[in-house]
């Protein structure tokens, strides 16, 4: 399993640019008076690439998750730009956003949470399509379905099924589906492998660098498995306390050694206990 | 499966009761109002199926009542005519729905007989036929007040559950108050808002307005709670990060988590407003003479006289716990069905 | 103790709320007393006209709230316009009236449930179960008018019990115990009715409480290590469950004045219902107000209650 790992080249366009990503909570505690702030995210920048990933490591509790939200827009940062082909999308009107909302999409550490129960896998697959193509007819909208599910291998009779009888790894796949249904250009990973088997782990890699291979897809790859994040990504960035602290190709970044970040582990070892998103 | 049958077959009984009851026209053979004085507070008309000589009829018939010749001034059978009860006869004219009327009622005896299943009133009328439409009365407000409830509740609970902060407050505050205000209170406080002495065919639809009124705020704490949990869930964050508008997810998402405890809910509330009408009624604050409600024919065993004496008189309330028993049935099942499916 | 303070503010508040809202409802109805009072040959106008001042019936709402808020300090809590005296004067007899029996009634009803139905649960399928639900649910069904009405019936046809009133007894004329006995005869029929009425639906709760807990595992380890079942049940179970029954608890008080409104009208028992009904009726708007009230604050002071109980009761909200 290996992947070409190209240097970064600063002539390509940026699909999708962070510039200066901050986020904090104010609290309020039980007698309503204002305490100090939590700065979740503080100046974060990077770039994300047609066809490259970008791995963003870091412990529990360095930010990443709120990062993810940030970048599909379920959090409002306080300060900063998200800037997606060069348009910032904080301060982009309705419609644009919604445009730009096609082609961004996050896929869950959870894959059981990320998919209504009470939906058969069809419904969830096609659930992108009402949402942004609503004059397709439903015979169309069948159509599309199929399409995609057999360029994830997702077989034709898992579509009548509930995501109860699938298993982790099959969730997933169906995710991923429904993720690519609109054809996006950028894919966010919440920690995406890490509630699933090695074996399903392999699988479900495998398909994300097919996919990306064969649609020029960004991913954007959150995770604390550093073996995972130096296989699948082109540029590495580590992130402490909601700042990146490091950034470059992962031979920089994890050869580099004694950063303060990382506690001295094994190379090729997971970072730590599985992170909870807040 | 067995259980599927057996419910369809509840639901089914259940339904065609509820047709029963609000369109009593059919089942009953006399109209509520229509008096006959000279027998007032009759026991019920005895079915008879042999006849003096000892002869069976297929077909059953009644006897008249007459004024005992005795010293207790009770009643007894006039011997002297048999009416026999037929089936799918014509009779007084009753309005269906609109502008429908119809003369069909299941069954009848030929006039000058009649025929009092029930028993009758202080004015002669039928008991049965006032038992019938005064279900329809009742069972109605139940049934209305319960949608109104239901709706009311569920709107202020989605608002306030999806949209959150100030009106979250502001409906939960609300709530609260409605809630602190012990119900039957309320009902009256609310009553007390409508004039007095009104029209009866506006009492009826003020009655049903207060009673939903008064229920609103149980349904919008569930509902609101449910809103608050399955709009934290991953798969709404998905359809929101999908760029899913408000109503998208609301419709596709959130709403139908609600749907079994809305109709849980249904099950429960639907006996508790048919007794706050008959309540009402009873107490001389719902629906008035002549139109008849559980409520105001239960009202007549005030009286010391029909208390003890006429037994007929209590069955409106067998009627009441007939429903009730049926609805509590009616509601296990259902909470066993959506137990399970959950 | 700060979590107290809050709960303590927002409990008046919300009777300040209820006040206003009451006073809101009340006052908004159409056709008011002083209608029916002029139909009165014995009120002459100016009484009527005086009246009308005293009470600011001229004024706006706000100001008539405020003076209504001055009477309550006062005590008074408003006037009666039926009985031409202070609200509180009719008020406190009749409550405490009602309370007797809602005490009376409400303490039977839960030493007959808390058995019962923690037989229930821990027969759990068993013939109690099964038994104790169908009576439960033929109890459930049967509303408490046909209860007091059937009591009622019972009392006139046996003419072991006295119908209505609270005593039949001419006072001056009997020592403490005829006195006591005699309020016990007149006693049974609405406790009777209220206890027929309220016992099922706390069994109900119980049941259902006692059944969650009694399924946990570390029950099963419990009965695992060979305790006797009842000291399972009694030891280790019910602490548990005391937390939903304390809440029903507090439920119950809150209930206190209001749940006998029914009984007592049927039944004649001179309480808070007849009165709060009679002042429905005749527009008597600050009777009602104040019965409004004063069940509104047992109802707070009834959550209260169950919350410093379950603070005390239950170590998880000591330690949260």
């Amino acid at each position: 399993m290996t992947t070409e790992k190209t240097r970064v080249s600063s002539s390509d366009q940026a699909l999708l640019a962070a510039r200066g990503l901050t986020l904090r909570y104010s609290r309020r505690n039980a007698l309503g008076l204002e305490r100090p702030a939590i700065t979740a995210l503080d100046g974060i920048s990077f770039n994300l690439f047609a066809g490259r990933t970008l791995a963003i490591v870091g412990p529990s509790g360095s930010g990443k998750s709120s990062l993810a939200r940030c970048l599909v827009l379920l959090e409002h940062p306080s300060a900063g730009q998200i800037l997606y082909r060069g348009e910032n999308l904080l301060a982009a009107k309705r419609d644009r956003l919604k445009a730009a909302r096609r082609e961004i999409h996050l896929i869950f550490q959870d894959s059981a949470s990320a998919l209504n129960p009470g939906f058969t896998i069809e419904e969830i697959v096609s659930e992108p399509l009402l949402i942004h193509e609503q004059t397709l007819r439903a015979a169309e909208r069948q159509r599309r379905v199929r399409e995609i599910a057999s360029q994830i291998e997702l077989p034709e009779e898992w579509l009548a099924r509930k995501p109860l009888d699938l298993s982790g790894g099959q969730k997933q796949r169906v995710a991923i589906a429904r993720a690519l249904i609109l054809e996006p250009k950028i894919l966010i990973l919440d920690e995406a492998l890490a509630s699933l088997d090695v074996s399903a782990q392999g699988q479900i890699a495998n398909l994300l660098i097919a996919l990306q291979k064969l649609h020029s897809l960004a991913y954007a790859y959150i995770t604390h498995d550093l073996t995972m994040a130096a296989t699948l990504a082109h540029e590495v960035a580590v992130l402490k306390s909601g700042r990146i602290v490091h950034l470059g190709t992962p031979a920089q970044v994890f050869t580099a050694g004694q950063h303060a970040s990382d506690a001295p582990l094994p190379a090729g070892s997971r970072s730590g206990e599985t992170v909870t998103v807040p | 499966m067995k259980k599927n049958r057996h419910n369809a077959l509840l639901i089914g009984l259940i339904v065609s009761l509820h047709l029963f009851v609000i369109f009593p026209g059919f089942l009953a053979p006399y109209d509520y109002a229509s008096q006959n004085r000279e027998i007032p507070f009759a026991p019920p008309t005895r079915i008879h199926f042999f006849d003096s000589t000892g002869k069976f009829h297929l077909r059953p018939f009644v006897y008249a009542w007459k004024q005992d010749s005795g010293p207790d001034s009770g009643y007894e059978q006039d011997r002297s005519r048999a009416f026999a009860v037929r089936f799918l006869v014509s009779g007084a004219p009753y309005r269906v729905i609109g502008g429908w009327t119809s003369q069909l009622h299941l069954f009848g005896v030929d006039l000058p007989g009649q025929i009092f299943l029930f028993g009758t009133d202080d004015f002669g009328r039928d008991e049965f036929s006032r038992v019938l439409y005064g279900g329809r009365i009742s069972v109605l407000a139940g049934l209305l007040g319960t949608s109104i409830a239901l709706f009311a509740g569920s709107v202020a609970g989605v608002i306030s559950g999806y949209y959150g902060r100030w009106i979250d407050s502001l409906v939960m505050r609300l709530v609260e108050l409605f809630l602190a205000l012990p119900w039957l209170y309320l009902l009256f406080a609310v009553r007390a808002v409508l004039p007095l002495r009104i029209r009866t065919t506006d009492a009826f639809l003020l009655l049903v307005g207060v009673i939903g009124i008064v229920g609103w705020a149980r349904p919008a704490r569930l509902i609101r709670g449910i809103v608050l949990s399955s709009r934290e869930r991953n798969f709404v964050l998905a359809a929101r990060a999908m760029g899913a508008s408000d109503f998208h997810i609301l419709r596709k998402h959130v709403l139908p988590q609600a749907y079994p405890i809305v109709l849980t809910m249904a099950a429960y509330l639907v006996p508790q407003f048919i007794l706050a009408e008959v309540t009402l009624s009873f107490l001389g604050l719902g629906v008035g003479e002549p139109i008849p409600s559980w409520g105001n024919l239960l009202a007549e065993l005030q009286n010391y006289s029909v208390l003890t004496s006429y037994w007929w008189m209590y069955l409106p309330a067998t009627a009441l716990v007939a429903l009730f028993l049926i609805y509590h049935w009616a509601s296990s099942a259902l909470q066993e069905h959506t137990s399970v499916s959950a | 103790m700060r979590k107290a303070a809050r709960r303590i503010i927002h409990g008046l508040l919300l009777l300040a709320g209820v006040s206003i809202l009451s006073f809101a409802l009340l006052d908004a109805a159409p056709g008011n007393f002083f209608d029916e009072l002029r139909l009165n040959p014995q009120v002459s106008s100016s009484t009527v006209a005086a009246l009308r001042r005293q009470y600011g019936m001229n004024s706006s709402m706000p100001v008539r709230y405020w003076r209504w808020l001055e009477s309550v300090a006062r005590g008074e809590f408003g006037y009666s316009l039926s009985y031409n005296r202070p609200v509180g004067e009719l008020i406190w007899p009749r409550a405490r009236n009602t309370l007797l029996l809602t005490t009376l009634a409400t303490s039977l009803a839960w030493l007959i449930a808390l058995p019962w139905g923690i037989f229930e649960a821990m027969s759990c399928g068993g013939w109690i179960d099964r038994v104790g639900g169908v009576m439960t649910a033929i109890l459930l069904a049967i509303p408490e008018l046909l209860f007091g009405l059937l009591l009622l019936l019972l009392a006139t046809r046996t003419g072991w019990f006295p119908v209505g009133g609270m005593a039949s007894i001419p006072s001056g004329q009997e020592t403490a115990s005829m006195r006591i006995s005699d309020l016990a005869l007149h006693l049974v029929l609405p406790v009777a009715g209220l206890v027929l009425g309220t016992a099922p639906i706390l069994v109900r709760h119980v049941r259902s409480a006692m059944a969650q807990v009694l399924g946990a595992p570390f029950i099963d380890a419990a009965r695992g290590q060979g305790i006797a079942p009842m000291r399972v049940v009694l030891r280790y179970a019910l602490p548990v469950a005391a937390n939903s029954l304390i809440s029903l608890l507090g439920f119950s008080f809150g209930a206190l004045l209001s749940m006998s409104l029914l009984i007592e009208v049927v039944l004649g028992w001179p309480g808070l219902g007849p009165l709060v009904l009679e002042a429905m009726l005749s527009r008597d708007i600050y009777v009602v107000i104040a019965a409004v009230m004063l069940s509104a604050v047992f109802l707070v002071v009834g959550n209260l209650l169950a919350d410093v109980l379950l603070y005390f009761a239950d170590p998880r909200i000591r330690t949260a």
